[in-house]
């Protein structure tokens, strides 16, 4: 019998780069599980879809002196956001007093009921050596002050009153070790509003209010040269790995980190350091302040770190930078992404953003399964040969050369053209920040209502057996944290397992995002059509520029997640001229923004509308990346359907219909299009995607959303099943039947149009409506009505001058 | 936020009674007539039988919506607790599939056991009837 461990991928890996030109070189991060050697080769992707049905399993190897064998080696990823403030001397105390205010969202257990363990606020605490002191978490959910004197001289007091989930509460401990005296105390602080969706009502308030006196021995902590941290305590002082580049290129040097344990959920504001221990009134005095702006002299002069997170967010909270601002300035770094503009003790609920309020917004909130960089040690690399055609490649490796499905990985990367300009006159735009935002979901795992939404058991490959075990790698923003927050930032920089050829995936009753895209990928190639390979990333960086060296523009199946930059350039490429064809459905929806400094790493909100994974908390829907309202591009005023024609109407992750002509299809304008095809013939009633071109998300014109006056309508889908039901941005009341809560049985609006129309400069948009429709085109190798109604309109498409 | 030292109040409010109370009432109601019948319950099977995962609505047909009773009684199932949950896993690429068990949580070992299927399909209604006879064996029908 195979056991999970058997069965279970073993080699894996990401890259630094995302798109690359000839010239460019990309380095890879392998991990292999075993330590085994593997073989590395790099392959042209061109159809990632094994099933049988189809046109099976496309790559070409690419010659180059990268592929051969390399040693294997064992990388582990160190999860979890602290802030670390490196080893100074001034940090190694004897007497003392640590103070902040936090809101624990795992005091004892997550939300899957697991302990979590004791958890480090604030700590210089090296738990190997078992020295130091820190204010904890202990495995009871009572705030602990250790202090460590070596081995078997660790000493814990705690209150003996246990923390409540999601409630504000002043912490401190203090300890006089020439008297051997600490006192510790918890002191809940709730107000109507600050606590999110936690309670406001405490009552009887001594169920967690407490505090304690002790005598110790009269001793100080035993100094370390190990860091202070924020969130977490110190497991080894060296990890190996630095920060470097990207979002840490503020640090003056490249600082070393720790491999961190003690990992703390939840929100920390104004933690402090003093080198006394302070009175009751002093703490108060001391927490009064964001930083020290209003601390008397003489308390200030004891003050070691004041460290305030409200201190530059005033533009964006995208920094790592992390501000002391008592007297010392010994600054600290974020690492693996806290989550910052999050609101704090004192939100009023007066303001809805940090930019408009950050003094209530001081609260960064950590979280243990966060991931912003792998760090692992690079393999091998691969420098992009002169001549290489754009296109999706990927490093495939395999474990000691063996093809099984557990021994192989693919490590994807886009090629585009040189810099000198464009091979092709059709791009392709990969949809990289929508792989982000999917990415190591692991609801396979972890979703009771996946089974609803999909109508099926999930099924597990060698790839998600290793994300589980791996607790997601970091996860992506279809899942939510140990604590219940939603995942609202995700790196590249880590395996991304989902993202992957031969993967099936969970939400879909075969494929779905990259994958999928390949479908389109494959069908281009045998059209023997020239296509540039582009990503939102480039998108992202160089604009309309792009875009208008193409005469037609191409989206993949599903292009969910966009910038503000994105969509303003695909406003302007067809007000521009461009032809730009959106196959896909539920497109340009949610707004997600990539890290100011590393375009690696992308940010999103889900706020109070859309149909989606999780809610943000209360008062915390702007971006942290650019301070913007995220959510919705709708909410911003920007629905889908002002540039796609088409909008999210309903979704059902499970098997798919066919479209019907309409009547406009045999106007002068459009039936061009359907040149070969039947008036009444069913369009994609087949398909490698639920076996039909009508399926998972579906996309309507409106009218009163955008869709342009002269729009024309040539298909609309029909016959969805029962388990297609209505997108929630769109119920109000929700009643039974009909329209709104509706399914596809009961719901005209349940259907996937395809849309097209004019745009300045002979500029026209084409849209499907659809994530299914890729998935036909390959039917009846690539002949059939679904394929002819594609080439036929980028046939058109090509010609210059008006269209018809 | 139960611990050694810290009970969780003793209400049933704090053990979530309320939300048990009315999906029981709903079983009883809706479900269990239908499944204590013979006939009617060897037609929901062999509904879930024909079709595991739904299927493709085909021009001139209806579409494949399940029956009321098989609709009301899968969501059921498939709103069962992750811990211990079963699931389907690949073995070798579209040939054969192994029936697993979750952990529950991340971080956690899916246990596969020997059961072994040729489809997705068979495994899929594999696990449909061993949810289903774990429903009638907590309502006591015998089946």
């Amino acid at each position: 019998m195979a056991t999970s461990q058997q069965l279970m991928l073993r080699v894996t890996g990401y890259t630094d780069r995302c798109s690359v030109r000839p010239g460019d070189e990309v380095t890879f991060f392998v991990h292999s599980e075993f330590n085994e050697p593997y073989q590395a080769d790099i392959v042209r992707l061109i159809h990632g879809d094994t099933n049988p049905e189809g046109p099976g399993f496309k790559e070409k190897l690419v010659r180059t002196s990268t592929n051969r064998r390399y040693r294997g080696q064992h990388q582990a990823v160190h999860a979890g956001s602290y802030v670390m403030v490196p080893h100074d001397p001034r940090l190694d105390v004897q007497s003392f007093t640590l103070c902040a205010y936090i809101y624990p969202t795992t005091p004892v257990v997550d939300t899957e009921g697991v302990a979590v363990g004791a958890q480090a606020i604030i700590s210089k605490w090296h738990a190997r050596t078992g020295t130091g002191y820190g204010l904890f978490i202990n495995e009871s959910g009572e705030l602990a002050l250790r202090i460590g004197r070596g081995r078997g001289q660790v000493e814990e007091y705690s209150t003996r009153k246990p923390l409540f989930r999601k409630v504000w509460y002043k912490v401190a401990a203090t300890f006089d070790a020439a008297r051997g005296e600490i006192r510790v105390w918890q002191t809940p602080f709730v107000t109507i509003a600050n606590g999110g969706h936690g309670p406001s009502m405490l009552h009887p308030l001594e169920d967690t209010a407490g505090s304690a006196r002790y005598r110790a021995r009269r001793a100080g902590p035993r100094a370390s040269d190990c860091p202070l941290l924020i969130a977490a305590s110190t497991a080894e002082t060296q990890s190996g790995r630095r920060l470097s580049g990207g979002h840490f290129r503020h640090l003056p040097a490249a600082w070393e980190i720790p491999i961190h344990s003690h990992k703390y959920n939840g929100k920390i504001e104004r933690p402090k350091l003093a080198n006394r221990a302070l009175s009751a009134a002093e703490v108060e005095l001391l927490l009064a302040s964001a930083g020290c702006e209003q601390v008397p002299g003489e308390l200030r002069g004891v003050v070691v770190g004041a460290w305030d997170f409200s201190a530059n967010i005033a533009d964006n909270a995208a920094s790592t930078h992390i501000v002391d601002a008592g007297p010392n300035a010994l600054h600290g770094v974020g690492i693996n992404l806290p989550v910052r503009g999050v609101t704090g003790f004192n939100w009023s609920s007066d303001f809805m953003s940090f930019r408009h309020a950050p003094h209530e917004y001081g609260a960064i909130h950590f979280h243990d399964e966060s991931v912003d960089d792998a760090r692992w040690a690079p393999s091998f690399t691969f420098k992009v040969p002169a001549n290489l055609k754009s296109g999706v490649y990927a490093a495939r490796l395999r474990v000691n050369g063996s093809t099984s499905a557990e021994c192989e990985d693919y490590v994807p990367f886009f090629v585009r053209p040189p810099a000198s300009g464009p091979t092709a006159r059709i791009a392709l735009v990969m949809a990289m920040h929508s792989y982000l935002a999917y990415a190591n979901d692991n609801l396979s795992v972890n979703s009771v209502i996946a089974q609803l939404l999909t109508g099926q058991v999930p099924l597990l490959q060698p790839g998600d057996l290793l994300l589980n075990q791996e607790r997601g790698y970091g996860l992506g923003t279809y899942t939510s944290y140990r604590d219940g927050w939603g995942v609202n930032i995700s790196s590249r920089l880590r395996p991304i397992l989902n993202m992957r050829p031969k993967y099936v995936h969970v939400l879909s009753p075969s494929l779905w995002q990259f994958n999928a895209d390949l479908h389109l990928v494959d069908w281009l190639h045998e059209m023997n059509y020239d296509v540039d390979i582009l990503t939102d990333e480039d998108v992202q960086r160089e604009g309309v520029s792009l875009l208008n060296q193409y005469r037609i523009v191409l989206t993949g199946h599903h292009p969910e997640y966009v910038s503000e930059q994105q969509m303003q350039a695909y406003h302007d490429y067809q007000q521009a001229g461009g032809r730009f064809m959106y196959l896909a459905a539920n497109g340009f929806y949610w707004v997600c923004q990539p890290h100011p400094e590393n375009p690696n790493i992308v940010e999103v909100r889900k706020g109070d509308n859309g149909t989606r994974a999780w809610t943000i908390a209360p008062g915390e829907y702007c971006n942290a990346f650019d301070g913007k309202h995220g959510g919705l591009w709708r909410v911003r005023g920007r629905v889908m359907s002002k540039i796609l024609g088409v909008t999210f109407t309903s979704f059902g992750l499970t098997y798919s219909s066919y479209y019907r002509r309409a009547p406009d299809s045999e106007l002068a304008e459009c039936k061009w299009m359907f040149k070969g095809i039947g008036r009444d013939e069913p369009i994609g009633n087949f398909g490698l995607v639920g076996d039909g071109a009508a399926g998972l998300e579906l996309d309507r014109y409106d009218l009163e959303l955008g869709t342009p006056h002269r729009a024309f309508l040539l298909a609309h889908s029909e016959g969805h099943s029962d388990m297609f039901v209505s997108v929630t941005e769109e119920s109000t009341f929700n009643a039974r039947g009909y329209i709104p809560g509706g399914t596809g049985d009961n719901n005209p609006r349940t259907r996937a149009d395809i849309v097209y129309y004019k745009t300045p400069h002979d500029g026209a948009v084409f849209s499907v409506g659809s994530m299914a429709w890729c998935g036909s085109l390959s039917h009846n190798r690539y002949d059939n009505n679904v394929s002819r109604l594609m080439r036929n309109t980028i046939e058109g498409f090509l010609k210059d001058g008006p269209l018809p | 936020m139960a611990t050694k030292r810290h009970a969780r109040p003793a209400t049933a409010l704090a053990r979530d009674y309320g939300f048990t109370a009315v999906d029981d009432y709903d079983v009883r109601t809706y479900m269990l007539p239908l499944l204590r019948d013979p006939a009617q319950r060897a037609e929901i099977i062999a509904e879930h039988r024909a079709h595991p995962r739904g299927a493709a609505a085909e021009p001139g047909a209806t579409p494949p919506n399940h029956s009321p009773g098989l609709k009301r009684l899968i969501d059921k199932l498939r709103m069962t607790p992750q811990t211990g949950k079963h699931t389907i896993v690949e073995t070798l690429p579209w040939q054969e599939y192994a029936i697993g068990i979750l952990p529950g949580h991340r971080g956690g070992v899916v246990k596969i056991t020997r059961e072994r299927y040729r489809t997705r399909e068979d495994a899929e209604h594999a696990i449909f009837l061993k949810r289903l006879y774990a429903l009638l064996d907590h309502y006591g029908v015998k089946y």
